[in-house]
């Protein structure tokens, strides 16, 4: 064992003095011995190789200090060349923002990458309860990882896009850890059978929001009821214009209802249909009782009815264009037509954020006008293929009878030669 | 005589002074068409000469409202099938007839090969008649881009690509074709100036010489009739028996075209997007497919040279030996039937339908 051992440290020192790393130049007494050890003090060593911050060349000593020029374990890892050692979880954000803080230095690496992380830290959840000195919440490499970090616009990052529910997941979804802060623990679950986890999980639509969107980041906190119209106008413009025109919303603001939760609640959020209006429980009966002077059951009834039954149009409407185009037919300005009326819908259900009845039937009906044109092209289309056929039939009669003629004339002729 | 036959002649009469038409009249009644099982064959070329017809009667129609530019050309084609009466009709009739045109063209070089028409004294026929089929190839290829839609702007990417792998002549080859670097509004352009203009400019120097050599020479007769004593040779007057049996093939070949441009109209699609990526599948027109598909299976290196690059010079090499057959297959013995060529003509048949076959059913 103790043979072992002295060849260990004759490798370590034979290494120490040939070994160079190759991609970067750089001498790294740090890497070398490390990568002769095992198990947790190897493991840096080989997840640093695909760290963002080892390809510009910020090695080891850049955060834990030391000198890495030094084949001198003493010496290499001594107080007074800085070593630190591995900095506790209070000491991470500091430590980290001594670069990302600071602007000057960031240039020379990334100029694009902003330097208001730590700030914005500070002002979380995570960051408050780190300053109280609370060393369970999150801290940078909570989420980024300590010595594999990867752009977070790499699919192998683990605050890549698709990545991050399973990045918070990994905190929030533990009930044991999570326990001492008294918040649900099903937040990643349900977010994975919503409309957006759907999408970005199921589907890859990078375009749909994950935790961070709504949330923040590194500024992490969750939208109070004031704010939370403005967090999913974002995306959702023109539902939150019309929300916030409408009636509903100093309501919801006296009552301190969150304006888009309350109906279509947070983490998991089903896909919108007008079920929520006029279904067994919808929505609004959540507030809005039969004869309470509002007449809002029935509005809600009304612009329910309406976009059913404009989507039942285009949905026939559909079949004869699709009809058409299975019989080869140009159906492009049939489909123009019937996209105007899909817009409609789209733009009616948009509507009902207002509130207001009337607006939602004053665009259903162009939207109705538009499918009666649709239909009205794929009928003519249909007709037309009719005339085609006979038109065809009646051409190819006629050249038949023609070619035949001609042969029949050429054959008597030469039967008489 | 009647007031009418009285009219025909004297009509005759004043342009038979001027135009000499009695010795035409007399050059086409001692015209005749070998008359024996295989005389099927003969008919192969006027049906690709009256489809060429078609094509230039249609395209013209087309040119009135096709407008050739990135900006107007998808529209334009779109307004042609949608707005403009029968314009679907002459679209969809130029498309299919434009494919049966080189079906038939294949089809009667075949024929002629096998028949060994190109023999002495029809070298000349052969060689005109390949430059027609080049011709031929090159209005489908020029002709796919001008709607300007999806599937046509990446098949003349991988085309013109193809060009590009050609050794020495390859690059500036491929931008004489693009007019820049790549597929742009400029190789629209260009393809369509040459669809419209160079290519019919140069197809009917070579049809009429290839005419002209036909009219000249006769119809060839079959290896096996010089053998024959005269008295078991028939024939069939070229005029009228013969061209009124082309001419009624032509009519049922006019209706097969009427029939499929009904039942099976060409599609649009979407409008090219330089931007976009590919889309799965894009493949070149059929009649390039044996060679798109035999690109594909050679490995990418083949005795130190790029497979594509290989794979071309091989093509280029085979075209050149097929083109000057007449010359090597020129045994002075006329009935002699060499074997050799027969063989070689199959198996070249057999490798083309199997590799286009091959090419349009996989992926």
């Amino acid at each position: 064992m103790r043979l072992y051992k002295l060849f260990k440290l004759f490798a370590i020192i034979i290494i120490v003095m040939t070994v160079h790393l190759p991609a970067q130049g750089i001498q790294s007494t740090c890497i070398d011995c490390h990568g002769l050890l095992e198990d947790e003090m190897t493991a840096p060593v080989d997840s640093f190789e695909n760290d963002v911050h080892n390809r510009p060349g910020l090695g080891c000593v850049g955060c834990h200090g030391g000198d890495n020029t030094s084949d001198d374990l003493v010496e290499s890892m001594s107080p007074e060349k800085g070593f630190i050692g591995t900095p506790g979880p209070l000491e991470i954000p500091e430590l980290c923002s001594k670069c990302h803080s600071d602007p000057d230095f960031m240039k020379t690496y990334n100029p694009s990458l902003p330097t208001d992380q730590y700030s914005k830290y500070l002002t979380s959840i995570h960051g408050k309860k780190s300053e109280e000195g609370d060393k369970k919440v999150a801290h940078c490499s909570s989420c980024h990882g300590a010595h594999g970090i990867r752009p977070s616009k790499n699919p192998l990052s683990a605050v890549y896009d698709k990545n991050i529910p399973a990045t918070c997941a990994g905190c929030h979804n533990d009930s044991a850890y999570m326990a001492a802060y008294s918040i649900p623990t099903d937040q990643v679950r349900n977010y994975k059978q919503s409309v957006h986890g759907i999408a970005l999980l199921e589907k890859g639509d990078l375009g749909a929001p994950t935790c961070n969107d709504c949330h923040g980041n590194h500024g992490a906190i969750p939208p109070d009821a004031e704010s939370i119209d403005k967090v999913c106008g974002l995306c959702h413009h023109n539902n939150m214009v019309d929300f916030e025109k409408s009636s509903h919303a100093d309501y919801f603001s006296l009552m301190e209802k969150p304006a888009c939760e309350s109906c279509h609640s947070n983490h998991l959020i089903e896909p919108p249909s007008t079920e929520m209006l006029s279904g067994e429980e919808p929505v609004c009966a959540q507030c809005h009782f039969e004869d309470d002077g509002t007449g809002a059951l029935e509005a809600a009834n009304m612009m329910a009815d309406r976009i059913d039954s404009l989507e039942a149009v285009i949905a026939s409407t559909e079949e004869q264009i699709e009809k058409a185009d299975q019989k080869g037919l140009f159906v492009t300005d049939g489909l123009f037509a019937l996209k105007d009326a899909r817009q409609k819908v789209y733009k009616s259900r948009t509507a009902v954020h207002t509130f207001n009845a009337d607006t939602v039937v004053e665009i259903t009906a162009a939207g109705f006008n538009q499918a009666v044109e649709a239909r009205t092209i794929a009928e003519e289309l249909l007709d037309n293929y009719v005339f085609r056929r006979k038109g065809l039939a009646v051409s190819v009669v006629v050249l038949l009878i023609l070619a035949f003629s001609i042969w029949i004339k050429v054959r008597r002729k030469e039967s008489s030669q | 005589m009647t007031n009418e036959s009285k009219t025909g002649s004297r009509i005759y009469r004043y342009f038979n002074k001027r135009l000499h038409l009695d010795s035409l009249r007399e050059f086409a009644s001692r015209k005749k068409v070998p008359s024996h099982k295989h005389s099927a064959v003969y008919y192969t070329g006027g049906i690709t000469l009256f489809l060429f017809i078609i094509q230039v009667c249609s395209g013209i129609l087309l040119l009135m409202y096709y407008k050739g530019s990135a900006e107007t050309a998808f529209e334009s084609v779109r307004y042609i099938m949608s707005e403009v009466q029968f314009g679907w009709l002459i679209r969809d009739i130029h498309s299919w007839s434009a494919n049966l045109m080189i079906l038939f063209a294949f089809l009667h070089m075949f024929s002629v090969y096998f028949t060994k028409a190109y023999r002495f004294p029809r070298e000349l026929t052969w060689l005109s008649g390949m430059m027609l089929l080049v011709l031929s190839m090159g209005f489908g290829f020029s002709g796919y881009l001008l709607p300007w839609n999806e599937l046509a702007f990446f098949a003349t990417k991988v085309g013109t690509d193809m060009a590009g792998a050609v050794p020495l002549i390859g690059e500036p080859l491929l931008k004489l074709l693009r007019g820049s670097e790549d597929v742009t509004g400029a190789t629209l352009s260009r393809f369509f100036g040459i669809h419209v203009a160079i290519l019919p400019g140069l197809f009917m120097i070579f049809l009429s010489f290839h005419l002209i050599l036909i009219q000249r020479q006769g119809i060839s007769e079959p290896v096996s009739w010089e053998k024959l004593p005269p008295e078991k040779k028939k024939y069939t007057p070229f005029f009228p028996n013969f061209i009124m049996k082309d001419i009624s093939l032509w009519l049922v070949i006019l209706a097969g075209v009427a029939a499929l441009s009904v039942f099976f109209p060409w599609e649009l699609g979407t409008k090219a997007d330089p931007f976009a990526p590919a889309p799965q599948g894009i493949k070149p027109e059929w009649y390039f497919l044996f060679m798109y598909q035999t690109l594909k299976f050679i490995p990418a290196h083949v005795i130190g040279i790029e497979g594509e690059v290989f794979g071309i010079m091989a093509f280029a090499i085979g075209a050149i030996l097929w083109t000057f057959v007449p010359f090597f297959d020129n045994d002075k013995r006329k009935e002699r039937v060499s074997r050799f060529f027969n063989y070689a003509g199959i198996i070249i048949v057999v490798y083309v339908v199997i590799l286009t076959v091959l090419g349009h059913y996989l992926e």
